[in-house]
């Protein structure tokens, strides 16, 4: 608010322009300031864009989802190890063939996305402890599960889909453009992308209007848990192996990308287009960190400065979108 | 409306069907379990159960103001850290000590200025705050254990008085305190009136920033508390003990009976819900489960538990619906 009333006289405009787009306006700044050190800037940026992000921005995008139906997801990073050493110990000691694994793989997120769904809609618990208990408890049946052991030597057929590339890109950089684009269209297109956004804001009114909250809740739970698997997919595909520990900082990251993203935490506001600017940022952020060579002890720190940072920038934002309409 | 909930005798009356479920489950393991029935035992449970008390104590505030401080599991492990450094320095116990409470009281200043003043969204900020709790205590101790060598910290974590750990002295002292502090102060009163509805309380008369900055500072300094009698207990400091206490303490408040909505509950539901959560982590471990086990059982169990607290607390909102009607 306060800052809102400094942005008066001749810098109005100039405040204005900057507080409407400052995150195109601090990703540009970012990569500029880590590409001035190092020698390769371009190679550098290839790897943030085709290697880093699109794991990220796979998983932040069911985690933007919830946040914009008015939940948050923090089972992610345990849905994905369970659902990929599930789907391992079906290829590898199964004998199944690869497709069958993802498709199980994916299942097997999706399910655990529903129970969560279920679980926020039909008992009523928030979704920060729904969500949270179930992470403990996917978790512990992985550990369970894997017995402490790893399972690798995969296929060269499995591992191709992460190590292959397509025009000197990674497969990877396609599959989440592709998976971006769907879910573009969904939640802008559809019938059922609008409701998102409809039970996000003002769960009654969403009710009165005649949209099945719950359904429309599960459904979004039920994708975010999909994605997380896709995601732990990619990664074991990319590192030939699954263990119990994969995608413990996914909900951390998503969560964090989500909200420098802007999408508001409580509902309604926010989605795919907002998810992507988070990631590059903070993917961006971090490798400027390690271009700089500061210790990755201080990565935590920053982390919490950038996400109080964001959400007081959007605050602003949004305060000056308010005005500037009225 | 009678408001006859806030008295003693009605509170403990509230959570009898807690009491019952602790008897049975306590009566369940001295059968069960070998080694449960025995004064070392329950000793031992009763020094986990009073640092549960102490960090959901202050838990319960943040959610009587329908709030949640997600931060508290890493001030708890940066208070370790500041006390065993200020020891390790040389300096007085007492010194440690108040420095520990003071940087969890810093914490909880951050928190409670971004949510009553800069008006963020509770998840967002102390999701923020948490990371950077986290973050300064890697960073001041470089990621390592800080030993703090010292027999007058040892005796706080070890010692006995009357043959009984200090611990549960000092979580009893606090539990008495703080419902004096809830229930015979007008600070009291007002967090209970913030917590029901911030506009009316504003409305009348009420400092609510205040209330939301003093409040979410005795909920800083509680998890700083608590991580100060468990430097005692290992003598030294570490940046990952309190990870997962927050999430202990938020079902503890919940399966309590304090409700999420605000301005209802106390610390009198809060005690049944820690002795029952300390029940249950002691005998999980003494029935003989794996580590891996008890991450899922525990999951498990606080879902099904606060999803029927929460369900219990509709049922009765909509009977006192039905009752304000008639």
């Amino acid at each position: 608010m306060a800052m809102t009333g400094a942005l008066n006289g001749n810098i109005k405009k100039v405040g204005g322009v900057l507080i409407m787009y400052y995150r195109p306006i601090l990703l540009v700044g970012i990569i500029i300031a880590s590409s001035a050190v190092i020698q390769d800037p371009v190679q550098n940026m290839i790897n943030v864009f085709t290697m880093q992000a699109p794991y990220v921005l796979i998983y932040t995008m069911g985690m933007t989802l919830a946040i914009v139906a008015g939940g948050l997801d923090l089972s992610q990073g345990s849905v994905a190890a369970f659902s990929t050493c599930f789907a391992a110990m079906w290829i590898i000691q199964g004998g199944s063939d690869i497709v069958t694994g993802i498709i199980i793989c994916i299942v097997v997120g999706a399910m655990f996305g529903m129970t969560n769904g279920i679980i926020i809609t039909k008992a009523k618990v928030p979704p920060f402890i729904a969500t949270y208990g179930m992470d403990w408890a996917a978790r512990g049946l992985t550990f369970i599960m894997m017995g402490g052991v790893m399972i690798y030597g995969f296929s060269d057929e499995f591992l191709s889909v992460a190590w292959g590339t397509i025009f000197g890109i990674s497969n990877i950089f396609y599959i989440a453009i592709a998976l971006f684009v769907i879910l573009a269209l969904i939640t802008l297109k559809t019938t059922f992308g609008r409701q998102i956004y409809m039970v996000g804001s003002n769960p009654q009114a969403a009710k009165l209007s005649g949209v099945r909250n719950d359904a429309v809740i599960t459904a979004v739970y039920t994708i975010s848990g999909a994605l997380a698997a896709i995601a732990g997919l990619l990664f074991v595909s990319r590192l030939d192996v699954a263990e119990a520990f994969l995608g413990r900082d996914f909900a951390l990251n998503a969560l964090a990308a989500s909200l420098i993203g802007g999408s508001r935490q409580g509902g309604g506001k926010g989605g795919v287009i907002n998810a992507i600017q988070g990631v590059l940022i903070m993917l961006f952020i971090f490798n400027l960190l390690n271009v700089w060579r500061v210790s990755v002890l201080w990565h935590p720190l920053v982390f919490g400065i950038i996400i109080v940072v964001a959400a007081v920038l959007e605050q602003t934002r949004t305060a000056y979108m308010v005005k500037r309409l009225s | 409306m009678k408001i006859g909930n806030l008295k003693l005798g009605q509170q403990l009356k509230d959570s009898l069907g807690l009491y019952i479920a602790i008897i049975a489950l306590f009566i369940f393991l001295s059968f069960q379990a070998e080694g449960f029935f025995s004064w070392f035992n329950i000793h031992n449970v009763l020094r986990d159960f009073s640092i549960l008390l102490i960090i959901s104590c202050g838990m319960t505030i943040a959610i009587m103001l329908g709030k949640i401080d997600i931060s508290a599991g890493s001030v708890m492990s940066l208070s370790t850290i500041v006390t065993s450094l200020i020891i390790a320095w040389g300096m007085p116990v007492f010194v440690g000590i108040l420095g520990g409470l003071a940087a969890g009281a810093a914490v909880g200043f951050i928190n409670g200025y971004l949510i009553g003043v800069q008006k963020l969204n509770h998840f967002v900020a102390t999701f923020a705050t948490l990371s950077i709790a986290r973050g300064v205590s890697l960073v001041i101790s470089r990621g390592d254990i800080i030993h703090a060598r010292s027999r007058d910290l040892m005796w706080i974590g070890t010692g006995r008085i009357l043959n009984i750990f200090v611990i549960i002295w000092v979580g009893m002292i606090v539990f008495a305190l703080m419902y004096f502090f809830l229930r015979k102060t007008s600070f009291g009163y007002k967090i209970y009136s913030t917590g029901g509805s911030e506009s009316i309380a504003e409305l009348s008369g009420i400092k609510t920033k205040k209330v939301y900055v003093i409040s979410f500072m005795i909920v800083g300094a509680m998890a700083a508390l608590a991580g100060v009698l468990i430097s005692g207990m290992t003598n030294s400091g570490n940046a990952t003990v309190g990870d997962g206490f927050e999430f202990n303490a938020i079902a503890i408040v919940l399966i309590g009976g304090t409700p999420f909505d605000g301005g209802r509950g106390g610390v009198v539901g809060t005690f049944a819900g820690a002795l029952f959560i300390a029940l249950l982590r002691n005998g999980i471990s003494m029935l003989g489960f794996t580590p891996s086990w008890q991450f899922a059982i525990i999951g498990v169990v606080i879902l099904v538990v606060v999803s029927m607290s929460v369900l219990l607390n509709e049922r009765r909102k909509r009977e006192e619906m039905r009752r304000v009607w008639q």
